[in-house]
């Protein structure tokens, strides 16, 4: 009976902790929450994409500069080429997703520390560019103006409906995220992390599933860059340089990296913390070290790994 | 030195590689364990030296148990493995391998002295001492592995497969190294597949079969013992390399 | 003009060295990617920049004491925060990630982030023909040379050397010899982390100083120790030389963008023909 429970129990708890998480910010009721969430909303997007990675004992730092080619895409069709919101949000993952399926097939071949440093190279390379083609993406000045987002006419110039904007993609990108890891697709996934071999003798070619979620990951990567682009109303190369995939790295590792909510409730966690230090701001980048060293030392397995470790250990 | 093997189990996640096997290596002389591939001989030498550790059962070396002795105290004791597959430092050359072997001694000139008769051992060696470990044939690898194993100075060395996939030839210049070994009273214990050798080799022999310890006896008698016959030296591939050694001569 | 050239060329090549050299080794013996290898360059620098016109120290003796304060800070590092890592790249990389955060905050704290220079110790050019070189970069390019050579002989002359090149090789064989991997992992890393420092002492009469430095150093190291193979010491050396040439060429003639740029290319160009290397072995 009581073990009946605890599994309901269990089933319910990432229900019950999203839901909540969401709701948060409408519950707070204040526009510096509303910023915050959408903050979080895109941070945790773009931690979702590192993860869909991760998941295959892959770690790329190109996402960030997946995540700004999103951007950049999202407002130039919107600003320069007219294109409504609406068919600019999911261009933006598209292109970034277009660019990882076309390099996929070479980049996936190397495994472990070489696909680090050849995305970490990648990612600089995107933001080199940036800097470079000053007539299309304005430089280190980068783009201003970009028009806010709009859905069926409407402009989501306030924060309450650009949050739920953002609350509506991460819960879509979470939903796509867990319908990759159940079922036979789960099955291929974990095939991919750990046991290749397996998956050859069972007549699965690896090579193409890594390069779908490669692409993928750089879809969701794309999304929170156009997010990104159209909250802020102007994008510069710095944003999407290697700290900001450092950070989403981060914040996965933090919530924990096997976990789906893992990413979201990083992010939860590290991105308010600027706020925090704000009385603080030379000490700032200092804490934050710290912070992360003593979450690494100590909760090696990230917050919800270790709240999930106590309750599996029940029998 | 003495070993005593009492009831040693390893598994390895669902595989009992190893199950209560009892055993004892009288000091100074060679003890050779037989037995089929995946039997667990290798799992047994690892265990003596560290590499593995037991789930159940005591490692003994002159009443000391070793339990608590990690892979380098077990070295600094004298019990010194010299590996399956040789296991060379494969960008290091010859005469650095040997070094290798050593680093754990105090005394350059002692040093020295060792490697001088490893190379007075295998001339051939000598020869080759310049080159990358990497370069080298399989029985030129065998013998720099057994002569940096030396160059530990061991008072109990476990030999794992040194004849393997060596030409008859080669498989006489290593028994002849082995029973110069043993002469100069290092205690061995030797784990092979090419039975006939390690038996004629050995003052005693013992037959694992998946994990267990089957048979045990005088090395001599279980040559002609009709079960070790059939399973071990019946076969045509364990028998061809060693079938030219003059059978119990020594 | 040629003359200058290969001077910058050689200069660099040989910071580059000092820089992938420790990165490549401590790589190569703890398996650990250490993001925050160009943090040590920045301690090597500001400790210069603290010792001379803090403490009045000449660079003579502040050159020396910067090197070994990153080499021994090193070394405190991979006790307390990276020895549990050893053979887990992915946490000991997000580890060194979270110290190269650290150590750029508390430059920050101490020194402010506004740059900061260090006097020249030495000044005048030298003229060979019509080739006008000046002294401090044939100073900085002749002792970082000194010291890749004094590596290089630890590595190949020395027992010390031996084990390292024998763990980086096969950690279990080395055990199997009586020496445990863990005891050489203090001194990798505080090797390392003291080349590091070394360059960026080196540097800090020619380039600014600010918390962030780093980041340009590390760029380099990855460059360099891709195209070489991670791990391997001569094909550290190796791309050490093949950057600082292509990038002095190429800068001198289209820019430092350029240079950059055709670097990247390089890296990726070479990393898909042979994932592994210049140096590696697959």
């Amino acid at each position: 009976m009581s073990a009946r429970i605890r599994s309901f129990a269990a089933a319910a708890a990432g229900p019950a902790l999203l839901a909540a998480l969401v709701l948060l910010p409408p519950l707070l009721g204040r526009p510096f929450h509303y910023h915050l969430g959408i903050l979080v909303g895109i941070n945790a997007l773009l931690a979702l994409s590192m993860q869909v990675m991760l998941r295959i004992n892959q770690l790329s730092l190109a996402q960030a500069g997946f995540m700004g080619l999103g951007a950049y895409a999202s407002a130039l069709l919107t600003r320069d080429i007219g294109l409504p919101f609406a068919a600019a949000l999911p261009l933006a993952g598209l292109l970034p997703a277009l660019l990882a399926g076309a390099l996929g097939p070479v980049l996936l071949r190397v495994r472990g520390v070489h696909f680090v440093l050849l995305t970490f190279a990648l990612g600089e390379v995107i933001v080199l560019v940036f800097v470079e083609w000053v007539s299309l993406f304005g430089g280190n000045n980068g783009l201003l103006d970009i028009p806010p987002a709009s859905l069926f006419g409407t402009a989501l110039r306030a924060k309450p409906a650009f949050y739920a904007l953002t609350a509506a993609t991460l819960l879509a990108a979470l939903a796509l995220c867990r319908w990759m890891t159940r079922g036979e697709r789960g099955m291929i996934v974990a095939g991919l992390a750990g046991n290749e071999p397996l998956l050859q003798s069972l007549g699965v070619d690896a090579l193409p599933h890594r390069c779908a979620l490669f692409a993928f990951s750089a879809f969701l990567a794309g999304l929170a860059g156009s997010l990104y682009a159209h909250y802020f109303g102007y994008i510069s190369p710095e944003a999407f340089g290697f700290w900001t995939a450092v950070n989403a790295l981060i914040m996965g590792v933090l919530g924990g990296v096997t976990l789906l909510l893992g990413p979201l409730t990083g992010a939860v966690l590290l991105v308010p913390l600027p706020e925090l230090f704000r009385d603080a701001i030379a000490y700032q980048r200092l804490f934050y070290g710290l912070a992360l060293m003593a979450l690494l030392l100590f909760l090696p397995r990230g917050l919800l790994g270790v709240l999930r470790a106590s309750k599996g250990s029940t029998p | 030195m003495r070993l005593e093997i009492e009831g040693l189990s390893v598994r390895y996640g669902a595989v009992q590689a190893l199950e209560d096997v009892s055993l004892v290596v009288p000091s100074g002389t060679t003890t050779a364990i037989i037995g089929a591939n995946g039997a667990g001989k290798s799992t047994f030498l690892k265990a003596v030296a560290g590499l593995v550790p037991p789930q159940g059962g005591r490692i003994l070396v002159e009443g000391r148990d070793l339990a608590a002795l990690t892979v380098e105290a077990r070295h600094a004791l004298g019990v010194v493995l010299c590996p399956e597959g040789r296991r060379l430092f494969p960008d290091l050359t010859v005469h650095e391998n040997l070094l290798a072997g050593a680093l754990r001694r105090k005394g350059r000139a002692a040093v020295a002295a060792d490697i001088a008769a490893v190379y007075d051992r295998f001339p051939r060696l000598d020869e080759r001492r310049g080159s990358l470990a990497r370069n080298l044939s399989g029985g030129e690898q065998q013998m720099a592995a057994i002569g940096r194993a030396l160059v530990g100075r061991p008072r109990l060395l476990l030999l794992d497969e040194p004849s393997l996939g060596l030409a008859p030839g080669m498989v006489r210049v290593m028994a002849d190294a082995i029973r110069a070994i043993a002469a100069a009273g290092v205690t061995l214990l030797l784990v092979e597949q090419n039975a006939r050798l390690a038996l004629t080799l050995a003052a005693t022999g013992h037959v694992l079969e998946a994990g267990r310890r089957v048979l045990s006896g005088d090395a001599a008698a279980l040559i002609d013992d009709p079960r070790v016959r059939d399973a071990y030296l019946g076969g045509a591939e364990t028998a061809s390399p060693a079938s030219p050694e003059p059978a119990r001569s020594w | 003009m040629l003359t200058q050239v290969l001077l910058i060329a050689a200069m660099s090549s040989a910071l580059y060295m000092l820089l992938a050299l420790g990165f490549t080794l401590i790589f190569g013996i703890l398996r650990i990617v250490n993001f925050a290898h160009g943090e040590f360059v920045m301690i090597g620098a500001y400790a210069v920049f603290a010792l001379t016109s803090g403490l009045g120290l000449g660079y003579a003796a502040a050159l020396p004491l910067a090197a070994l304060l990153a080499g021994g800070l090193g070394l405190l590092a991979e006790r307390a925060l990276f020895r549990r890592y050893a053979g887990d790249e992915l946490g000991g990389m997000i580890m060194s990630l979270a110290l190269a955060i650290t150590l750029q905050g508390a430059a920050a704290v101490l020194f402010t982030i506004d740059q900061q220079s260090v006097e020249r110790p030495v000044t005048g050019v030298l003229r060979i023909g019509d080739a006008v070189l000046p002294k401090d970069q044939l100073f900085v390019a002749g002792f970082a040379l000194a010291a890749v050579a004094a590596f290089h002989l630890l590595v190949q002359r020395t027992r010390f050397g031996l084990a390292l090149r024998a763990v980086a090789q096969d950690p279990e064989t080395l055990r199997l010899q009586g020496v445990s991997p863990r005891r050489l992992y203090p001194a990798a890393f505080g090797i390392g982390c003291l080349l590091a420092g070394l360059a960026g002492a080196l540097t800090a009469p020619l380039y600014t100083i600010h918390p962030y430095m780093g980041e340009t150093a590390i760029l380099k190291a990855f460059i360099v120790v891709v195209l070489g193979g991670l791990g391997s010491v001569p094909g550290a050396i190796a791309a050490s030389v093949l950057l600082g040439v292509t990038e002095a060429a190429v800068s001198t003639w289209l820019g430092v963008t350029a240079a950059t740029l055709t670097s990247f290319v390089a890296v990726m160009a070479i990393l898909l023909v042979k994932p592994t290397g210049l140096g590696g072995r697959a």
